[in-house]
This record gives C-alpha cells, sequence and structure tokens, in this order.
C-alpha cells in the first residue's frame, strides 16, 4: 500500500527531523488546525460559581491545574484549550463578569467564528444573577440557536444539618425538580426562581442541570453530584467533542494513563480532520504525517518514553503496512483512504476530514498500548496494538460520522 | 491710703528689715570701692563681659526649653477633640501653628497678641467657609450668645479656682482702683520716670563708679527676670491661642447652632417613635442580596423579626430597636440587598447611619457590588469635611459553609488556625480585607445555621462596641447637620414670639 508506506515514512522524517523547527512548525500547525475546529465552550458565571469546578470535572485535570491553564484571549475573556496542544475543546471565561460595564459584544463577536455552547453557571444560592443573564440575553438575541445548558451548583448550601446529597441523583433539569420530595424545600425554591429568571429568553429553553461538585474533605459523597446528567447534556448540545471527551473519562479504567492521554488524541485527531477540511498550508500526507507525529511525540512525553527509530520502526510494523491496510480493507474505510491525499476539493472535504480523523486516533489508541508496555520495558504484543487500532478505527469512524454532519464544518 | 502713714504704722517692722538687710546690701558699694581701690576694675569688667556673653546661648536655651515645656505642658490642650470632623481638625492645625510661631507677649506691649488672636480666628473662619466672601462673619447672633455664655462660665470657674479671694473681692473695690489709677496713673508714671532719669544723672556725676555698678546690675537684674518670667509668658500665650482657636473652631463649625438642650430635644426628635425618650444608634446593615442581613438582624434580635428565606426577601428598609440586657440599645436598620446594579439609593440609608455593618457572604466570592457600594460610601464619606461618617465594620456570613463543608463544630480558633475549617475561616477574612481594602480586625466572622445556636455574635457584639463611642459622636453631628433643616421652622417660630412682644407692647402702651 503505496499511500500508507508514505505516511509512515512522512511521520517518521517528521518525528525525527534533525533540528527543532521542523517539529515546532509541525505542532504549530496542529494545534492552529485544531483549535479553528476545536468547540469553545462560552462559561458565563460570576467568580467563584463553580466554573474552574466544572471545567476540572470535564476533563480530570485538577482544579489548580485549570485556574492556571487560562490564557488571556480578548481583553475580557481567556481560553483553557484542553488538550494545550491540540485543543479538542477551548473553554472560553469572561474574566471580570459583574465588573463595572462588561460589553460582551467583542466576545460574542469572537465566537461567532466558532462552533460553541453557552455553559452558564449559577451559585444555586445566589438569586442576584443580573451580570450573566445580561450578555447571555444578548447572544441569545443576535443567535437565538445558540445552545445554552444552565448548571445550578452549590446545592448542599440549603442542605439541613446532617443532610447528604440524595442518591440515585433525582434531578431531571425540568419542572418536576420542584417538586421532587428528596429534595429541601428551600433548595427547590431556589432552583426554581434561578430557572424563572431564563423565561424570557429568546430562542429554545435552556437545559438545567443541578450539580454539586465538592472535594471529599467537605463530607458530600460523591464529589461530582451530577456529573452524568451534565455529561448527558453537553453530548445533546454538542456530540463531537463531549463525546469524545466524555470517552476519554469513562474508559480509563483499563489504562489511567490512557484516559488522561485521549483529550490529546481526540484533539489530534480533529487537527488531522482540519488538515483535510480546513484550506490551511498543509498538502496531504505531510499535514496528516505532522500532526500524527506531534501526537506520538506528546504521547511518549506523556508515558515518559522517548521513541527512537528503532522503536518507531517496531510500532510501525505493528501496526503499520499491511496490517494497517488488513483491518483498514476490514472495516471499509479503504475507499475513503484513497481520498486522503486529494486535498482542497470541497466535495471530499468532508469525507477527507473523517479519515483523517479515524486514521489519527487509532494510530494514536494503539500507540497508547505500545507506549504502555515501553514504560514497563516490554515490547507489546502486536496482537494487543492491532485491537487498539481497530478499536480506535471503529471509535474514530464513528466520532467521524458525528463531524461530517457538523454544519460549521460545510461553511 | 499713703506712704507716710503706712511707715508710721508699722515703723518697727521696717526698723526690722532695714537692720537685718543693710549690711548686707551695703556689701555692693563697698566691693565696689574695693575694686577702685585696688585696681581690679578692668579684671572684673573683663570678667563680667566674658560672662555676659556665655549667658547668650544660654538665654537662648532658657527660652527654647520654656517653648517647648509650654507645649508639652499644654499638650492636652493642644489635643483635638474628639467630636471634631476632618475639616475642624485641619483648622485645629493651622491654630497650632500659629501658636507655634508666636512670641510670647511682652507685659508693656500686648497688641501683638490681640492681632494674633483676631488672625486665629480669621484662619479658623477661612478654612470652615472657604466659599464665604466675609468669613469672619458666618455665625448667627444666636451662636455668638452661646459662645459668650460659655466663656463666661469658663471665666469664671477659671476665677473662682485660681484667683484667691475673689469672692470677697467687690465691684466696689476694682471701681476704687480703677479711679485711682485714672486719677493719678499718668501723673505718676511721669514723675517717676522723670524723677528716675534725674537721681541716674546726679548718681553718675556724684559717683561715676558706684553708678556704673548700679546700672550695671539694673539691666542684668530687667534682663534676667524677663528671661525668668519668660517661661509664664510663653505658656500663657500659647494657652490663649489655643483657646482662642477651639472657641472660634465652635463657633464657625455651627456647633453652637444648639444648646445642650436643644441637642437632646433633636435627639429625642429622632428616636423611630416618639414615645421612646433616647435616640439609639442607628446600625444600618448594608450587603449584597441574600448576604444573611435579615438572618443576622433576628440573631442579633434573638427572636424571629424579619422573613428570611433563600430568594430576595428584604424589599423596603426596615427598622428593629434591640433593647437586650448587657447590649448597647440599638436601632438595626436591615435595607434592600445591593444589586447588581448601580442604585445608589443604600447610600440613602448609610447617610443616616451611626454604624455601618456591612454584611457579606464568605461563600460569595463575586464581591464587586460590595466593593462597588463601599466605594462609593468611601467617596461619599470623604466629601463630608463638615461632620464625621459611620464607622464600617464587617459581618462575615455564612462561615459554615466554608470548607469543609459538612464540618461545623465550633467555637473556632480564627487566629491559631489548627483545624481546617478555621484555616478557611482565617482566608476568607483576609480575601474580604483585600478585596474590599480593610483592615482584617473590622472583619468578624459570624454563621447562622439553620436549626442550631448562631456562631460569634459575642464577638459581633463585642467589636460593635469598640465603635459605639464614635457611633455616637456620628450621631451627635448628623443631628446638628439636619438641624439645619429645622431652621426656618425655628425662624417663623421666633418671629411668632416677636410679634407677641410687639402686640403686647402696643396694647399696654
Amino acid at each position: 500500500m503505496g499511500l500508507l508506506d508514505r505516511l509512515w515514512t512522512a511521520v517518521n522524517e517528521s518525528l525525527f527531523a534533525k533540528g527543532g523547527t521542523d517539529a515546532g512548525r509541525d505542532a504549530e500547525n496542529a494545534r492552529q488546525l485544531a483549535q479553528s475546529s476545536a468547540l469553545v465552550v462560552w462559561l458565563l458565571g460570576k467568580t467563584g460559581a463553580g466554573k474552574t469546578a466544572i471545567v476540572a470535572a470535564l476533563t480530570g485535570d485538577r482544579r489548580a491545574e485549570v485556574g492556571q491553564g487560562f490564557e488571556p484571549c480578548t481583553r475580557t475573556s481567556q481560553l483553557y484549550d484542553v488538550p494545550p496542544e491540540a485543543p479538542l475543546l477551548r473553554f472560553l471565561d469572561t474574566r471580570g463578569l459583574g465588573e463595572v460595564s462588561y460589553d460582551p459584544a467583542s466576545d460574542i463577536s469572537w465566537c461567532e467564528e466558532q462552533s460553541h455552547l453557552m455553559l452558564v453557571v449559577m451559585q444555586v444560592s445566589d438569586p442576584m444573577q443580573h451580570v450573566v443573564l445580561q450578555p447571555l440575553q444578548e447572544a441569545r438575541r443576535r443567535h437565538p440557536d445558540w445552545p445554552v445548558v444552565v448548571a445550578q451548583t452549590g446545592l448542599h448550601r440549603f442542605y439541613p444539618h446532617g443532610m447528604v446529597h440524595p442518591v440515585p441523583y433525582p434531578c431531571t433539569g425540568g419542572p418536576e425538580d420542584e417538586t421532587q420530595a428528596s429534595l429541601p424545600h428551600a433548595l427547590r425554591q431556589a432552583l426554581a426562581h434561578q430557572r424563572k429568571l431564563l423565561d424570557g429568553l429568546r430562542g429554545p429553553r435552556p437545559r438545567f442541570v443541578p450539580i454539586d461538585f465538592t472535594v471529599p474533605e467537605d463530607g458530600f459523597p460523591p464529589p461530582d453530584y451530577g456529573i452524568e446528567m451534565l455529561w448527558r447534556v453537553l453530548e445533546e448540545a454538542a456530540p463531537v467533542a463531549f463525546e469524545a471527551l466524555h470517552r476519554a473519562r469513562t474508559e480509563a479504567e483499563t489504562d489511567r494513563m490512557r484516559g488522561r492521554v485521549r483529550p490529546l488524541i481526540y484533539g489530534c485527531g480533529a487537527a488531522a480532520a482540519g488538515a483535510g477540511a480546513v484550506p490551511v498550508p498543509i498538502v496531504g500526507v505531510g499535514g496528516l504525517a505532522g500532526v500524527i507525529a506531534m501526537m506520538l511525540r506528546g504521547l511518549a512525553i506523556r508515558y515518559e518514553v522517548a521513541w527512537t527509530p528503532s522503536t518507531f520502526s517496531q510500532f510501525s510494523g505493528a501496526v503499520g503496512g499491511s496490517a494497517l491496510a488488513w483491518w483498514l480493507v476490514r472495516y471499509g474505510l479503504r475507499e475513503m483512504l484513497k481520498l486522503v491525499p486529494v486535498v482542497g476539493t470541497a466535495a471530499a472535504g468532508a469525507l477527507n476530514a473523517a479519515a483523517g480523523f479515524a486514521v489519527t486516533v487509532a494510530i494514536g489508541e494503539a500507540a497508547c498500548v505500545w507506549l504502555a508496555y515501553q514504560r514497563r520495558g516490554l515490547n507489546a504484543p502486536s496482537d494487543e496494538v492491532r485491537r487498539a487500532l481497530a478499536d480506535g478505527l471503529a471509535a474514530g469512524r464513528r466520532q467521524a460520522k458525528g463531524l461530517a454532519k457538523r454544519p460549521e464544518h460545510d461553511a | 491710703m499713703s506712704f507716710a502713714t503706712t511707715i508710721r504704722r508699722h515703723w518697727p517692722e521696717v526698723l526690722l528689715v532695714v537692720a537685718v538687710a543693710l549690711p548686707w546690701l551695703s556689701l555692693v558699694p563697698l566691693g565696689i570701692v574695693w575694686l577702685w581701690q585696688g585696681g581690679h576694675v578692668w579684671a572684673w569688667a573683663i570678667a563680667a563681659a566674658l560672662l555676659g556673653v556665655a549667658a547668650l546661648p544660654l538665654a537662648r536655651l532658657v527660652r527654647r526649653r520654656a517653648k517647648a515645656e509650654a507645649r508639652i505642658a499644654l499638650g492636652g490642650l493642644a489635643e483635638p477633640s474628639q467630636a471634631w470632623t476632618a475639616g475642624e481638625r485641619e483648622a485645629w492645625s493651622e491654630v497650632l501653628a500659629i501658636a507655634d510661631e508666636t512670641a510670647p507677649f511682652a507685659f508693656d506691649d500686648i497688641d501683638p497678641l490681640l492681632a494674633r488672636a483676631r488672625e486665629t480666628v480669621e484662619a479658623v473662619a477661612r478654612r470652615l467657609h472657604p466659599e464665604a466672601h466675609s468669613a469672619w462673619g458666618q455665625f448667627s447672633l444666636p451662636e455668638l450668645l452661646l459662645l459668650t455664655e460659655r466663656l463666661c462660665r469658663d471665666v469664671r470657674r477659671e476665677a473662682l479656682s485660681h484667683i484667691p479671694g475673689i469672692r470677697t473681692l467687690r465691684l466696689s473695690h476694682m471701681l476704687w482702683v480703677q479711679r485711682q489709677s485714672e486719677r493719678y496713673g499718668a501723673a505718676a508714671q511721669t514723675g517717676w520716670r522723670v524723677g528716675y532719669g534725674l537721681w541716674r544723672l546726679v548718681r553718675a556725676v556724684l559717683n561715676p563708679l558706684q553708678a556704673i555698678g548700679q546700672e550695671t546690675s539694673g539691666a542684668i537684674v530687667e534682663k534676667t527676670a524677663s528671661l525668668l518670667s519668660y517661661r509664664l509668658r510663653a505658656y500663657a500665650t500659647r494657652m490663649l491661642v489655643l483657646e482662642v482657636g477651639r472657641a472660634a473652631i465652635d463657633l464657625y463649625s455651627g456647633r453652637l447652632r444648639l444648646s445642650d438642650e436643644e441637642m437632646r430635644a433633636a435627639r429625642e426628635r429622632d428616636a423611630v417613635a416618639a414615645a421612646e425618650p433616647v435616640a439609639a444608634v442607628r446600625l444600618v446593615l448594608i450587603g449584597q442580596v441574600n448576604a444573611g442581613k435579615s438572618s443576622l438582624v433576628n440573631a442579633l434580635a434573638r427572636e424571629t423579626r424579619c422573613a428570611i428565606g433563600p430568594l430576595p426577601t428584604t424589599s423596603q428598609v426596615a427598622e428593629y430597636r434591640l433593647e437586650l440586657e448587657g447590649r448597647p440599645v440599638v436601632t438595626l436598620v436591615d435595607i434592600p440587598g445591593l444589586g447588581d446594579g448601580a442604585s445608589l439609593e443604600f447610600l440613602v440609608q448609610a447617610e443616616r447611619a451611626d454604624l455601618v455593618l456591612w454584611v457579606v457572604s464568605a461563600t460569595q466570592p463575586a464581591r464587586a457590588p460590595d466593593r462597588r457600594g463601599l466605594d462609593q460610601f468611601r467617596a461619599w464619606a470623604s466629601s463630608q469635611l463638615a461632620r464625621r461618617t459611620a464607622p464600617v465594620v464587617v459581618a462575615l456570613t455564612h462561615t459554615d459553609e466554608l470548607r469543609p463543608a459538612n464540618e461545623w463544630a465550633p467555637p473556632y480558633d480564627v487566629a491559631a488556625a489548627t483545624r481546617p475549617k478555621a484555616r478557611a475561616i482565617r482566608a476568607a477574612i483576609d480575601a474580604v480585607a483585600v478585596a474590599l481594602d480593610l483592615p482584617p480586625d473590622v472583619i468578624v466572622p459570624v454563621a447562622m445555621p439553620t436549626g442550631r445556636e448562631p456562631y460569634n455574635l459575642d464577638a459581633l457584639w463585642a467589636r460593635i462596641a469598640m465603635d459605639l463611642d464614635e457611633a455616637k459622636l456620628v450621631q451627635l453631628d448628623r443631628l446638628r447637620i439636619g438641624q439645619q433643616g429645622l431652621a426656618l421652622r425655628d425662624v417663623a417660630h421666633q418671629l411668632g414670639r416677636a410679634g407677641r412682644f410687639i402686640v403686647s407692647g402696643i396694647v399696654k402702651a
């Protein structure tokens, strides 16, 4: 399979390029590609409403890391990329909401160029939400179709002494929460009050999710109360990015490291999809190879293993060449893959994007297995690596279908 | 009573004095004669000149010390009154500057001192009425009369305590002294001056040596006496300038607008209900919506006085009078919470506050509305030169919900902060101090958990008690300033009374 050989050669070249310039350029390209296609989650909430806790719970990063990871974006907002090398999600946090004269216009117009979701965060014990509602109403006035999810946080503030979270999680986000007998009366009142604040909002009704993210010392187990419902609602609102992130978080039992690195894999997948779909100066295999090389380098750093030409040729022997081709045939991607080098034609854009996504994710999953063995000083059994590759392709294809449907990429 | 009759009546005493003093007094001329005969006059003159030169810096030192001593001795007098506002304190520092640079008065020329006193009054008037065209006239007749009344009272008290026998001294005695001085004073002074001058001339001609000696000793004695009285004069001068300054400040600040009795009446008008005899200190609770103001009112009152709940409950101003055993009598004023908007309604209440109790939730890190409100209050307060404004105490509520949230076992030693909860409370205090730009010691952590004992209210009461004196002074100023609004009514009342006098006069005529 000439095409795949060329891909591996290009990855090899990129991975062991002399000097840092090529590697740096590849990484920068991959990052820009990923950023342009990443989902922007616009966090709207007062200081201390629990925005950082939500980002921490969704990404698995510790709160302190999240807090420091934010970088300035516009004059009034800052961004947190997950993962930073090739973001799958970009959390946009409005700085100084509630300070004098916040004008959401620049943040709104910035968001117009991105696919996005508005995640409104309200501490349930705080009935005064004017500063949050004002930019929300402004955004919906201009874009009634923008999805909005409202997280109502800090439920335990209304628990009487000695009460703990009711299990199983009783809320639905609908009006039945207000008559839910397992919740204290004051809490139900407060939930209803905040929901009423959004009654006049233009466009479809937002989804409401009561949650309570605490730390174990607080004594309100579980510490991420309501996170499953939050995942569900977010996945409904923005399937691609959140499904990928959710998978990364939930399938982590087999290999905890793998769960941590998966956002990087999916971010690179998105970047690879971008390489095929977005008009950036990357041509075909070279661009895809650059993204894959960047991903492999990032994975190696996280697994604390260094790639050498010999370990890389062993790995490519396990997954590359005919082996990969065999799996590709089996999964019916052969036809798609043929189109990979045909870059820049609008008709093939979505397919190229899907193929690039699936292949990148598959190689990333396989690399995880390979690196996990390497870390223990062992060589991974080829079978297990190939199984990971196949699973990755299958998952990547599922995601890629969603990717193809994303209207933003038609633009 | 003439000189001759005195001698006649007391001749044995006179003889005794002469007998005892004469041998010693005779030593001066005898010593000079001895110097003359022995040819030591030059040595003596040189030594005297040298000592005179040495005395100059000593004299300066004595003067300086006298001034400093006067300053220290009158330190209490130089302290500004507790009740003064910032503007009045500035005027006072001007008075102090004048007092510092005023030279002690001389007995023979009192005019410079009087000019200084006038200058002090004018400086105070200018400072307190910078915009007025003729600042010195910015007082009303009743104010002047009240000042006079007060000065008279002070003079009487001082006189009684310092002038011996003043109760028995009759006005007729003083009139006699005045008459004598008027009748003979000028002639006596001229006579003394002419006579003394002639005597000095005659003395020089008759005995030049003795004349030199007497002229020298006369000059030295005069000089030393003036130096020794310097301390007394510095003392008196400083006291005069300060007293004049103090009276001027009281006059021009409008503090004399009401007498003590009238002030009491105004205070009664300020009381919540007419039936209540004394106005309690007004303690206004300011804070964000649901910071826990109403809960705090209930906890302080030890009973449910106002509605509380998860939604905004306080929509209008409500006043609650507290008379609890062992606690100061206060009026708690619960006002609607600070919203996200820029409403200035709370300032109206803050202006009527004697003490502001700022209620901040420990679990609400979005403190921009608090900071904005506090800054507005500070801006208003710093523009109030004519009155002092309420001190601010912060009640940090909801500390029971701090991390770890499900643990609540007071008391907590916030200073030592050994337990995680105490550390969290300490951190919250520090965070609020930074966010609101307040010293941490005005921030008192409290908690009113539902169904359990409120936490740390004793400490909050203690903090309030520390500021109670200040709050009372604020109240006095507030009533005084507020009284200006009533002035028209008073004027009408006075006119009415004057009218009755005139009418009754006409009727009688």
